[in-house]
């Protein structure tokens, strides 16, 4: 690989930069996304556009598309309508644009609400939301990172002892309760 | 088959002072995914920003001015906080001892920022060119961030258009147009006669104005602050004059980074020169008197009727301090004003449409 360039001043506005320009800035490389119509009765034609000449396949569906309908994805044609559905359905990783983290969720609602002690009496209700999320999203696939319980299993944990805290203190009160003297 | 994850390369700082957003860039085998992560001291969300190999026309690499804004912040920082720690230990009575562990504790943060500031390196921006868009990765803020991203991005990009480069032209060009280039890089580090000049951005330029009108208003204010220091406490004074001083140098930074004329620059540093140390006179006065007086400290006005009785002393130096620092002000704002009403006339001319005829 070639050293990286200095850094030199713009004649403009002095400023230190320098641009690294790549063969697909040139224009003669640019793909061509003007579609061929179509010349013989013969010929495949594209499925959203009957008068262009189909130049791909489509992987998922096997449908015929022009240059212009033709998308590329992992170096392989797909068509719109398949593109929008995998982009919907979630499960195209590489059209993935969004992606929560159950598991850290998880162990903020199980950590933050009792280390917080002006708020610790929220954990009624935020250590079993966490128990839910780490049994609804236990099996959920890792995205950027490689899988890890580790923040799950710490998130059941804790939410885990602050469930048995609060039944513990409601058996508490109930004896207590149950304790008082009548008032007859 | 076992799934394969996408390289990280490492972390990025957190971007705009933000503390609940993180930014990180991970390689993938054919494309870059640049991530943001939302959420508080854990990432909640993800969002993926994904660039292909074959995809990326250029990259820009820029230096810029924070480096040297951010260093003069801390050492202003610094002098100052070290000039009332020596004024404590000088002149200071026992009970202040809270104060000046205080001082001592603020002098060693301002230098360890310096420090760390320094060892991190310079400041740059980086931009990454499609032909759909023209993207800054804020998280490769300094050089040496992006020397390592690029020399991890550098490789795969030239794998991945290694056969674009071989590609016959679609359309033949007349020999004058044919761009003559080493076969996969190329570098611009200049831009050539009759070009346009890179146009500022809309908030480069709105800064450039609160600035300027900002350092008009300081002057007037500084004006009235002789007759002003007999309603405000000693302690905001101080404030006030240590917020001079760090205004008046980010209006310098910026003016000799937007402006290439000697000249100006020898008037913008002349003018800072005399806000420092009228300003560092300034801090002394107030925290002398103050120290003195500590019963009376809150009320400046006080302490200056007593010593101004005493005949010429820090009264009449508050005076003239204030008029120079008034002065300084006033010429270090017009100058600002000047650059930026130069650069908003020279944007309007280099943005509005020619009418060169077509070949």
């Amino acid at each position: 690989m070639e050293a990286l360039p200095q850094c030199l001043p713009c004649s403009n506005c002095q400023t230190p930069s320098y641009t690294l320009g790549f063969p697909a800035s040139r224009p003669s490389v640019r793909r061509s996304h003007t579609p061929e119509p179509v010349q013989d009765e013969g010929e495949s034609t594209c499925l959203y556009h009957n008068h262009y000449k189909a130049s791909a396949i489509c992987v998922s569906c096997g449908a015929f598309v022009c240059q212009l309908c033709e998308i590329h994805l992992h170096e392989e044609p797909i068509c719109p309508a398949c593109l929008r559905r995998q982009t919907q359905s979630g499960k195209n990783t590489l059209l993935k644009t969004k992606h929560y983290r159950w598991d850290c969720i998880a162990l903020g609602l199980a950590v933050f609400t009792p280390i917080t002690i002006a708020f610790w009496f929220l954990s009624l209700f935020t250590a079993p939301l966490a128990l839910f999320l780490v049994f609804r999203h236990w099996k959920d696939g890792a995205h950027l990172h490689p899988p890890s319980k580790v923040r799950f299993l710490c998130a059941a944990l804790a939410a885990l002892v602050q469930v048995l805290a609060w039944l513990t203190l409601l058996v508490f009160l109930i004896n207590q309760f149950s304790k008082l003297p009548s008032s007859e | 088959m076992k799934p394969t994850f996408p390289r990280q390369l490492r972390p990025s700082r957190l971007p705009s002072f933000s503390l609940m957003r993180f930014e990180s860039i991970w390689l993938e085998k054919d494309h870059l995914i640049l991530c943001q992560s939302y959420g508080v001291f854990l990432p909640f969300m993800e969002e993926y920003r994904r660039f292909f190999f074959r995809d990326i026309q250029a990259i820009q690499v820029s230096i810029t001015q924070r480096h040297a804004l951010i260093s003069t912040i801390f050492l202003i920082g610094f002098l100052v906080s070290s000039l009332i720690l020596a004024l404590l230990l000088l002149f200071a009575p026992a009970e202040s001892l809270p104060f000046t562990i205080f001082s001592l504790i603020l002098c060693l943060l301002f230098l360890l920022g310096l420090l760390i500031h320094h060892l991190k390196g310079k400041t740059c921006r980086v931009t990454l060119t499609t032909a759909v868009q023209t993207l800054s990765i804020p998280s490769l803020s300094r050089l040496s961030q992006a020397e390592y991203f690029l020399k991890n991005i550098l490789p795969k990009i030239e794998e991945h258009q290694q056969q674009l480069s071989s590609l016959p032209p679609l359309v033949s060009a007349p020999p004058a147009a044919q761009i003559s280039t080493p076969p996969l890089l190329h570098t611009r580090t200049t831009s050539g006669p009759g070009t346009l000049p890179p146009p500022l951005s809309r908030s480069s330029m709105t800064w450039q104005w609160m600035t300027g009108i900002l350092l008009l208003f300081l002057a007037a204010l500084s004006l009235l602050d002789y007759t002003l220091v007999e309603i405000w406490p000693s302690a905001l004074l101080i404030l006030f004059f240590g917020a001079y001083i760090i205004i008046a140098v980010t209006a310098l930074v910026q003016i000799r980074s937007q402006s290439s004329s000697p000249a100006l620059h020898f008037i913008g540093w002349v003018a800072a020169g005399l806000i420092l140390p009228v300003c560092g006179l300034g801090y002394i006065t107030l925290i002398v008197l103050t120290l003195q007086s500590p019963a009376e400290s809150h009320d400046s006005w006080k302490l200056f009727q007593r010593y101004a009785a005493q005949g010429p002393g820090p009264g009449i130096y508050h005076l003239i301090s204030t008029l120079l620092l008034s002065l300084s002000f006033v010429s270090v704002g017009i100058l600002h004003l000047w650059i930026t009403v130069r650069e908003s006339l020279r944007l309007r001319r280099d943005l509005a449409p020619t009418t060169a005829p077509l070949p």
